[in-house]
Parts: C-alpha cells; structure tokens; sequence
C-alpha cells in the first residue's frame, strides 16, 4: 500500500479540497463580521439621523423625552444635544464623563477598560448626536452570524471525504478490472490483452505489458525448445541403454551378451556426458556475472585439458600437444573452472572430429590487442555454410559420423562470452583442419576489432 | 524377414540390429536418409525401420521420396519426436506405425512382424499351412501336434514360404530373405534347407517349380 495510487489520489485531493474549502469558510467568516460590522454602522447612522431629525422637530424642552426604542442586543448608548455646549439628554448606559467628540463620523474610545465604537453627526443649527456601542457586543453579533453561516459548511465535511473516496474508487474501477484481469491469467497464456475499452491512461501499461507477454513467450518458446532437444537428445541413447539391455537379457551366448553389455555402458556414458554439458549450459545460462574471478594461467588450464583429453586422444592414435611457441605466463581474468570446461570442449571436439593418426596441436600467444588461445587440428574441417551454426545448441555438422552431443561449442561460446572473450572459426590450420580461435581482449585494449571474412562470432 | 533400418546413431543402430537378430530378422542398416531410397529400391524388403532425424535426407522426406515413386513397403518409425504433430505427420506421410524412442525391444520386434503379416494380408499372428502350424513370435513350428526342432535359417525358409502361400519365390529372392549385406552366400544352402524342411516335416508341404523356386502349394478348400 506504501504507493497505492488510490491512497496518493486520496491524499491530493483531500488536502487540495480541504485547502480550498477552509479558504472558502474563512473568506466566508470574514466577509459575514465585515458585512455585520457594516451593517451595525448603517444602524448607527440610522439612528443618528432619526434623533438629528427629531431634534429639528421638537422643541427642546421635549428633548428628554426622545427615547431610542433600542433591540436589547443592540446596546445602542447615546446622547444628543441642541448645540456645541448643550446636552439635551442621554441614555443611562452611555458613559457620562465622555468627552465629546470634536468631529462628525465613526470613531472609537476606551472606556473603564471597555472598547467601544462612536458615531457623530451633527445638523447646520448646531444639533449634535452620539451613538455608541461596545465594540465587545458588536464583536459577539458579528461573530454569531458568521459562525452560524459557517455551520452547515462543516456537514460538507464527511459528505465531500465520502464522496471523494468513492470518485477516486469509481475513477479507478478501470485500473482494477485490467488488475482482476491480468491477476487471474494462467501463466501459460501470454495472448496480448486487448486494450480497445480501457481508458487512453491505461493503454500505455497494456501496450508495455503486451510487450513484455511477447518478449516472455519468445524467451520461454527458446527454453521450450531447449528442454524439447534436451529430452529429445536423451531419448537416442536411453533407447540404445534399453535397446542393448534387452539384447544382454535375449543373448544366447557369452559373447553376444557381453557385447551387449558393454555397448549398454557406452550408452549409459553418452547419457552421462550429455547431462553433464546440459547442466553445465543451465548453470551458464543463468550466470551473467562471473563468481570466483581471479588470474588464470591459460598455459596451466591447456596442460590440465589436455591431461584429461589424452585417453581419447590415444585411442585414435591422436597427436596431441602443446605447441612450442606457447607463452606460460598468459593469463586471463576469469573462472579456471570454466576455462578448462571452454578448453576442453574445443580440444574433445578437435579430437573428434580428426581422423586417427592426425595431430591436434594447442597454443596460447599474446597478440598487439589481445590474448589467444589456439586449437589446430587435421581433421577435414567444417564446411562454409555450418560456420553460422555449429555455436547452436545441438547442432552437428551435417554428414559426420561422429556421435557428440552438440552441445560443446554452444558451452565454450558461452563460457567465452561471459569472459568478454569470442571465439572464431576458420579452415586455415597449419596442419591442414579447422582452426578453433578464443581472443581474449586485454583489458585496456580497444573492443571492436575488425574480423576477417570466413571467421564466426557467436556472440557480436 | 529382412527389415532395412536407417538410423544415423551408431550405438543405437548396433543395438536394433542385435536385437532384431535375436528375433530371426535379417537387418539390412544405412546410416541417412539419402541411402534409404536406395536401398530399398534394389532390395525386396519386408519393412523400414526409420529414424526421422536423418542426416543429408530427414526420415520424413525419404518416406515421401518412397511413396512418390510408388513403394507400398511398411514402414516404422522409429523416432525420439513424441508430439501429436510428428505422428500425425508421419502416419499421413505414408507410415504404417509410429514408435517412440525408448521403445521395448519386444515391441519393436511383436511390431515389425504385425507390419509385414499385415502387408501380405495375413490376419492371424500365427502362420498355418496344412498341417504345419508356424509362430513367428515364439519361433516355434509344430506338425500337427509335434513340435519340430528347426535351425535358423531353416525356420526363416519355411517363413518366407508360408508368408508367400501359394506365390513362386526364387531361389535369389529366398536369399535375399535369409542373408543381410556383406553375409556369404554358400551355394547350394537353399536346396539343403528346402531338403531338411521336408524330411522335418513332410515332402508335400513345399512343391518344387524346376528351374524358379519353391512354392507352397495353396491349399485347397
């Protein structure tokens, strides 16, 4: 809920209409004691006049019987008299030891710590009226009205929270049923969501979410596709593990079985290498940076690699080495473990595909821009049109007889590239086959070199 | 039976081969899809075992290759491709069954022979003709009530004969049934099987067309 839009809607709009609606109440307040004040004045005046007029009317002697009828809220005090030094009368409540204003009009004084509110006015024959009223009692009027106008304003207050939890609930109601929606989608269907009857906001985060379903379906169409060829690549020698476990069981002689028997644990050792390199490509797949990277000596990982390779090397009567011109101290960053998986592939593959009684022969030189890692052999090579291809998963040159897994050269071109390393292809060994090249750029070196024709990156 | 198999793993392929063995076929094995039209264009085969993941030529392509130019021979396939779409693609292609790797070797075997009993009409897995009765399964021939002890190439004779009731085989095509590629033929074997059959059993079963072959007679009602 921490950026629930429905709460930072909530909360913009409750602090603007709260905002708005105090300004309003206050302004309100203000305008109703202004107007109150304006209108007691206009009172003032009124009565100011009406003694003013009865002054010119009566004779004085019956001044002392003008008398304000007065609304007891009012508190109208007053005197009045004939000229500048004649008083006529006076209400009781007017204070008696006033000093007499000097001039017409609206004025105020303290009186015994009591503020109150003057108005003069006078005639042409020297007649004159004071009214006056506690500022305290015109304040209390004041604040009377306003506060009772004000009073119905603060009923608005649930009413609008109300109503504008349910506009942001209702306005958001659009949101939800795309949220319902996509919520209760299995996870296998990534149809696009259809976007026509929801409203232009939302369109942008369906379109991306579309996207995405796409980018997803494509990713997850490659895994599929991945675990296909893996089981389908299990079944071939699960079949022939089965195929000659049943010939050992029919066998009717020593012989026969023992034949049987030993091609069964061919068999099971096929099964064995390929879940072995498909492990190795799931661990990869999902390894972006690398753990455990240190210096390697790629000369010390060459002697390992080709320590292991050996057995089969012998058996066809391979010569395998280590070319003279080897630089020993070639080191790279990275993973030993990985590089002597990424080594081994390329050197089992040489082995491979080199007819018994050829040569594999391996390097590592330092170049002007980086450091290689070579591989020759004197097999027949691969033909033009599968450079493009031997790097995809299962993939096996068309025609050989050989009975990898297709699965060594994707993990090298893995491991190279998680290296930042790449690996090229060419037909151009010295001895006569195909030549297998992982350039490992140096650090400070530039990235992008310029690549002869023929030669395959699997990873620009 | 001779069974053409075309499978391009190794491993694998030796193991049908063995196992069909066990079983009397006689296996003839290319190793693509290029061979396959071949191979069973110059040799009378009583089915194909076929991979669908052949190199130079995909499985697929060989059985259409096979029917465009009119070759009604079973075929099996025999493939690690399990989806719905790959067996119907494969049975509308024109093969007779479909089996998926790993497969039971006795299946493959009880299969083939259904196959082969199917293409020559035959509705019964048991073989009768007279009084022989012959189980290609089991491999065990009875006359009448006896059981008889038969060699090999002695039981696959009579087979041939008895799958081919009533149709004249030659010797040439009898061999072809009893020996794969690169098997010596000894001179003569025919005669010497044929002789032993009828001693075995009893010298009417098989009628002798001087100068073609043999036959068994069809039988009359």
């Amino acid at each position: 809920m921490k950026h629930s839009l429905h709460r930072r809607l909530l909360i913009i709009l409750s602090v603007s209409v709260v905002a708005a609606w105090l300004a309003t109440a206050f302004f309100t307040y203000w305008d109703t004691k202004r107007q109150i004040n304006t209108m007691l004045d206009e009172g003032m005046v009124q009565s100011a006049n009406l003694i003013l007029s009865l002054l010119d009317h009566l004779p004085p002697e019956d001044w002392k019987n003008i008398i304000l009828k007065r609304r007891p809220d009012q508190m109208v005090a007053y005197r009045f008299g004939g000229s500048e030094t004649q008083e006529g009368a006076a209400s009781p409540d007017m204070p008696d030891h006033l000093e007499r204003r000097r001039n017409d009009g609206f004025s105020s004084f303290t009186n015994r710590a009591e503020k109150w509110r003057l108005y003069k006015a006078v005639n042409d024959r020297g007649g004159w009226v004071e009214i006056a009223q506690r500022q305290k009692v015109r304040d209390q009027m004041a604040e009377n009205v306003a506060t009772h106008i004000i009073h119905p304003v603060w009923l608005a207050v649930p009413l609008l929270a109300a109503m504008i939890w349910l506009s942001i609930h209702w306005g958001l109601t659009p949101l939800q049923t795309v949220a319902r929606y996509v919520g209760s989608r299995e996870a296998s269907n990534l149809q696009p969501i259809k976007s026509d009857d929801t409203p232009s906001e939302i369109r942008p985060l369906i379109t991306a979410l579309n996207q995405l379903f796409q980018r997803i379906d494509r990713s997850m169409e490659k895994e599929r596709q991945f675990t296909d060829d893996a089981a389908h690549e299990l079944r071939t020698p699960l079949a022939a593990i089965k195929t000659h476990a049943d010939v050992a069981l029919q066998a009717s002689s020593k012989e026969e079985r023992i034949r049987a028997v030993q091609s069964l644990v061919e068999g099971a050792d096929r099964a064995i290498r390929l879940v072995h390199q498909l492990l190795i490509l799931a661990r990869l797949d999902h390894q972006t940076t690398m753990a455990d990277q240190t210096s390697v000596n790629l000369n010390d990982c060459l002697i390992d690699s080709v320590i292991e390779e050996m057995p089969n090397a012998t058996t066809k009567n391979i010569d395998l080495g280590i070319s003279g011109k080897t630089d020993g101290t070639a080191t790279v960053e990275g993973n030993g473990d990985l590089l002597r998986i990424l080594i081994g592939n390329i050197v089992s593959n040489a082995i491979r595909y080199t007819a018994p009684e050829g040569t594999v022969t391996v390097a590592v030189h330092l170049e002007a821009t980086a450091t290689v890692l070579e591989v020759n052999d004197s097999g027949p090579g691969i033909p033009e049109e599968s450079f493009s291809r031997v790097f995809d998963r299962f993939y096996r040159v068309e025609g050989s007889s050989e009975q990898g897994c297709g699965l060594g050269l994707s993990i090298a071109s893995r491991v190279a590239e998680i290296h930042g390393a790449h690996i090229q292809l060419e037909n151009a060994s010295p001895t006569g086959g195909l030549q297998a090249r992982v350039i490992f750029p140096m650090p400070d070196a530039l990235p992008s070199q310029p690549l002869k024709n023929g030669q395959t990156t699997p990873h620009p | 039976m001779r069974i053409l198999l075309a499978e391009d793993d190794i491993l694998l392929g030796k193991g049908i081969e063995a196992g069909l063995a066990q079983a009397g076929f006689t296996i003839d094995w290319v190793l693509n899809g290029d061979d396959v039209h071949h191979a069973a264009s110059s040799v009378p085969y009583d089915a194909i075992i076929l991979d669908l993941g052949l190199p130079k030529m995909d499985g697929m392509t060989a059985l259409r290759q096979l029917r465009a130019g009119g070759n009604r021979i079973p075929v099996l396939i025999l493939t690690a491709r399990d989806s719905l779409n790959d067996r119907v693609d494969g049975l509308d292609a024109g093969s007779d069954d479909y089996m998926i790797k790993p497969f039971e070797l006795a299946e493959l075997q009880a299969r083939l022979r259904a196959l082969v009993r199917r293409s020559k009409g035959i509705t019964e897995a048991v073989l009768r003709h007279g009084a022989v009765t012959l189980s290609p399964s089991t491999r065990i021939v009875y006359n009448g009530d006896t059981e008889v002890d038969l060699s090999e190439r002695e039981f696959t004779t009579l087979q041939e004969l008895m799958l081919n009731a009533g149709r004249v085989l030659s010797k040439a095509q009898l061999e072809d049934k009893i020996y794969g590629w690169g098997e010596e033929i000894e001179s003569n074997t025919i005669e010497v099987y044929i002789h032993y059959l009828r001693k075995k059993l009893y010298p009417e079963l098989i009628r002798t067309v001087r100068g073609v072959g043999y036959v068994l007679p069809k039988e009359v009602q």
